[in-house]
C-alpha cells in the first residue's frame, strides 16, 4: 500500500512538469515559428535605420571670395512624447515654455500626443540649446539643422535672397541658384543598439552627401556697401517712397553693386513685409523722363539724320503739337542738338524725334533692349512697356522720345546706358561669376555676353561726348567728380496718377551716367521715388551718383584722368 | 581514438566560435569608438563654420566702420594735392618682374639705376 501511495505522488509531479514543459514547448513553438515574421520586422525597425545625411548648402561670395552667405549648424528642441511620464508633461511644458518663449498650452498640446518626435522650437541660438541642456530632460532633446547665415546683414539682401526653414531658397540668388546650393542628401542604412548608438561595422549601405557648390557673385562687398551708404543717405534726406542704385561695369555687364530701398535684414526676414522683398531694380517699372533723351540722340546720330551742330528751335518754352503743349523747364530758345541734350530741352528733343520719326525711333528704342527682359540672373524681372508704333497716338512723337508713355526698369536703363559707355555694345547683366564645389575649383562659369552691338562706336563717342557735357555745363552739374572725367544724363519724370494724368507733385528723380568719360569703368543709375521737398534729378540723384563713383573708383584704384591729377616727379 | 578526434575537434570549433565572437564585439566596439571620433568631427567642423562666419562678420565694411568710429580713428582720402607718383617706384617694380637672369645682364651693361638706398644698420 506505501509503494502504491509513492508511485501515485510521483506520477502527479510527472504529469504537473510535462504540462508545464508542454505549454513552454508550445509557446516557444508559437513564438519562433509562427510569430517569427512578424517579431523580426518589430526588431528589424527598431535595430535597422535608415538615415538621411543633409548636405552642406553651398556658400554665397562677393567677386572678391568674402562670404555673404555661410550655412552653420544649430539646434533645434524637439521632444519624445511616448517616452514621457503624462504626470511631468505639465512642469516639462512650463519649463520649455519659459525658456524658449513660447505659448505653454501650445507646448503642452504637443506633448500630450502619442508620437514619437514633435517639433518644439526650431532653430534656437546657443545659450537657449545651453539652458535646455541643463534641463538634463530625457525626453527633450536637440537635434542639430542647417540654417543660413548672412554676416553683412542687410548688405545685398535683395540680391542675395534668403531661404526659409527648411534652407530652401525662397528669394533672390537662394532662389534662382537653389539647384546649385543644396546639394544631395546622404543615406546610410545603419544598425542601432538599444541604446541608440549606431554600429558603423553592421552598416548595410552608405551613400555619401553631396554637398552643396557655391555660388560667386559679380557683385563687390566694399561697392556694394559704398553704393547702398549713399542711398541710405538720399533715401532718409529727401523721405522717398523708394530708392534704387545699379553699378555696373559697362565693358562686361558685370553687376558691381545693385541695392533698394526700403530693405530688409535676410537673418530677419519673417519679421519683414513681403512688399519689403522685391528687388526694385527689375520688379518696378518707372516711366524715364529725361534720362532717355540720350537714346533718341543716339537713334538720330546713328541714322544720319542730323548734324551735332544742327539749330534747334525750342520754341522759348512753349511747343504746339498735335493738339498738346509741350513745356520746357524754362524758355529756350536756339540751341544746337548737344545744347538740346545738354539742357534737357523737351522741345528740342521733340523736333529731334519729330525728323527720326515714330518707326526708327521704336526700332531702335527695342535695340537698346527696352520693352524686353535683360537676362540677368535676379527673379521677378519683368519687361516693361513700350508700345508698337501702330498703337502710339498723335502726341506719342512728343512724348516717348522724352521718356514718357514708355515705361522702363532700372536694370534695362543702366544696361542701355552702359552701351553707350562701352562703345555701342548691348551687355547682357551678369550677377553670377562662377559655381564652384567645396574645394574651391570652378565647376561652371558664366562669361560675359554681348547681346548685339546697337550703334557704332562713332555714334558712341559722339553721345558719350554730349552727356559729358551735360555735367560741365549743363543739368548735371552736382555729379561732377573731382578728378574724373563723368558724363551723365539727369531725369525729372512726373509719375502717372491712378485716374489718369501726370502728377504734379510726385516725381522719379533719377540720374545715370559712367566714369571716367573717356575710358568708362563704371557706369552708376540712381534712381528716387517720390523725393521731397526737392524733386529734380540733378538735385536729388546726381550728388548720389558723385558720391557713389568717387568712392568706388578711388577704391577700384582707377587713376584720375582729368587734366591736373596727380603731380609727377 | 574517436573520442580525441571528436574533443579535438569540438575544442577547435570552440576556439574558432571564441575567436568569431570576439572578432564581432570588437569590431562593435571599434563603432562605438569611430561614432564617437566622428561626432567629435562633426562637432569641430561645425565650430570651424561658426567661427568662419564670425571672421566673415568681423571683416564687414559696417563692422569695421563701427570699429572706426568706436576707436575714434579717422580714415580720410588723400586730396590730388597729396598724392605723387614718383618715378624710381616704376623702376623698382619692373626690376621685381624682371627675370633674374635678365636683370643679371642689364646690371653688367648699367642699364638700370646705380644708386639704392638702403636701409641704415644702426
Amino acid at each position: 500500500m506505501h509503494k502504491s501511495f509513492n508511485k501515485s505522488r510521483l506520477f502527479v509531479v510527472f504529469i504537473v512538469f510535462i504540462s508545464i514543459l508542454t505549454f513552454y514547448l508550445t509557446r516557444i513553438i508559437y513564438l519562433q515559428i509562427f510569430k517569427s515574421k512578424d517579431y523580426s520586422i518589430i526588431a528589424d525597425n527598431q535595430h535597422n535605420i535608415l538615415l538621411q545625411i543633409e548636405p552642406q548648402r553651398g556658400d554665397i561670395y562677393d567677386r572678391n571670395l568674402r562670404k555673404m552667405a555661410i550655412d552653420c549648424k544649430v539646434d533645434s528642441v524637439y521632444a519624445v512624447p511616448i517616452e514621457m511620464p503624462g504626470s511631468d508633461k505639465g512642469e516639462i511644458a512650463a519649463n520649455l515654455s519659459r525658456l524658449l518663449d513660447l505659448n505653454e498650452d501650445m507646448i503642452l498640446a504637443r506633448l500630450n500626443q502619442e508620437k514619437s518626435f514633435v517639433w518644439i522650437k526650431r532653430e534656437v541660438d546657443k545659450d537657449t540649446s545651453e539652458r535646455i541642456e541643463d534641463l538634463n530632460l530625457k525626453s527633450v532633446r536637440l537635434l542639430k539643422e542647417h540654417k543660413r547665415f548672412y554676416p553683412n546683414g542687410p548688405l545685398a539682401s535683395h540680391l542675395i535672397g534668403f531661404t526659409g526653414i527648411d534652407d530652401t531658397g525662397l528669394e533672390g540668388i537662394e532662389l534662382l541658384y537653389d539647384g546649385y546650393l543644396r546639394g544631395t542628401p546622404g543615406w546610410r542604412w545603419t544598425v542601432r543598439d538599444a541604446k541608440r548608438r549606431d554600429i558603423i561595422s553592421e552598416d548595410v549601405k552608405f551613400i555619401p552627401p553631396s554637398d552643396g557648390l557655391s555660388v560667386v557673385l559679380t557683385i563687390d562687398e566694399a561697392m556694394q556697401h559704398i553704393a547702398e551708404n549713399s542711398l541710405d543717405e538720399v533715401f532718409k534726406k529727401y523721405k522717398a517712397k523708394a530708392a534704387s542704385i545699379i553699378v555696373m561695369d559697362p565693358h562686361n555687364g558685370d553687376i558691381l553693386a545693385l541695392a533698394s530701398r526700403p530693405s530688409f535684414n535676410p537673418n530677419e526676414f519673417s519679421t519683414a513685409g513681403a512688399d519689403l522683398y522685391r528687388n526694385r531694380c527689375v520688379t518696378d517699372m518707372y516711366e524715364p523722363g529725361s534720362v532717355f533723351k540720350v537714346f533718341t540722340a543716339a537713334c538720330a546720330i546713328e541714322e544720319g539724320l542730323v548734324d551735332i551742330n544742327q539749330n534747334f528751335f525750342c520754341e522759348d518754352g512753349e511747343y504746339r503739337i498735335a493738339g498738346r503743349i509741350l513745356h520746357d523747364h524754362k524758355p529756350l530758345g536756339t540751341l544746337t542738338f548737344r545744347e538740346v541734350i545738354e539742357k534737357s530741352s523737351n522741345i528740342g528733343v521733340c523736333k529731334i524725334a519729330e525728323i527720326i520719326g515714330k518707326e526708327r525711333l521704336y526700332k531702335f528704342i527695342k535695340l537698346f533692349g527696352f520693352g524686353e527682359l535683360t537676362g540677368a540672373d535676379i527673379p521677378g524681372e519683368i519687361e516693361g512697356i513700350v508700345r508698337r508704333p501702330s498703337e502710339w497716338s498723335a502726341v506719342s512723337i512728343s512724348s516717348v522720345p522724352i521718356g514718357q508713355e514708355i515705361a522702363v526698369t532700372s536694370m534695362q536703363l543702366v544696361t542701355a546706358v552702359s552701351a553707350i559707355a562701352n562703345g555701342g555694345y548691348l551687355m547682357k547683366p551678369r550677377v553670377v561669376r562662377e559655381v564652384r564645389d567645396s574645394g574651391g575649383n570652378i565647376i561652371k562659369s558664366f562669361d560675359p555676353a554681348i547681346v548685339r552691338q546697337v550703334i557704332s562706336t562713332e555714334t558712341a563717342d559722339i553721345i558719350k561726348d554730349i552727356m559729358k557735357g551735360v555735367v560741365e555745363s549743363g543739368t548735371g552739374g552736382n555729379a561732377r567728380l573731382e578728378g574724373y572725367t563723368t558724363a551723365g544724363k539727369t531725369g525729372t519724370a512726373q509719375k502717372v496718377e491712378a485716374h489718369g494724368g501726370y502728377s504734379h507733385t510726385k516725381f522719379v528723380a533719377s540720374f545715370v551716367g559712367f566714369a571716367p568719360a573717356v575710358d568708362p569703368r563704371i557706369t552708376i543709375l540712381v534712381t528716387v521715388d517720390e523725393p521731397r521737398p526737392v524733386y529734380y534729378g540733378g538735385s536729388v540723384a546726381a550728388p548720389v551718383f558723385r558720391d557713389a563713383a568717387r568712392d568706388i573708383l578711388r577704391y577700384m584704384k582707377i587713376e584720375y584722368d582729368k587734366p591736373g591729377g596727380a603731380v609727377k616727379l | 581514438m574517436k573520442i580525441t578526434k571528436f574533443l579535438i575537434t569540438l575544442i577547435s570549433i570552440t576556439i574558432l566560435t571564441f575567436m568569431h565572437t570576439h572578432q564581432r564585439i570588437e569590431a562593435i566596439k571599434l563603432s562605438y569608438s569611430i561614432n564617437e571620433r566622428e561626432a567629435a568631427l562633426h562637432k569641430l567642423l561645425d565650430r570651424r563654420r561658426e567661427l568662419e562666419y564670425n571672421v566673415a562678420k568681423l571683416k564687414t565694411p559696417t563692422h569695421l566702420e563701427f570699429k572706426l568710429a568706436k576707436e575714434d580713428i579717422k580714415l580720410v582720402l588723400p586730396e590730388r594735392w597729396q598724392v605723387f607718383e614718383a618715378a624710381g617706384l616704376r623702376e623698382e617694380g619692373a626690376r621685381k618682374t624682371r627675370p633674374l637672369l635678365l636683370t643679371a645682364i642689364m646690371g653688367l651693361f648699367s642699364l638700370e639705376s646705380e644708386a639704392r638706398a638702403t636701409p641704415s644698420i644702426e
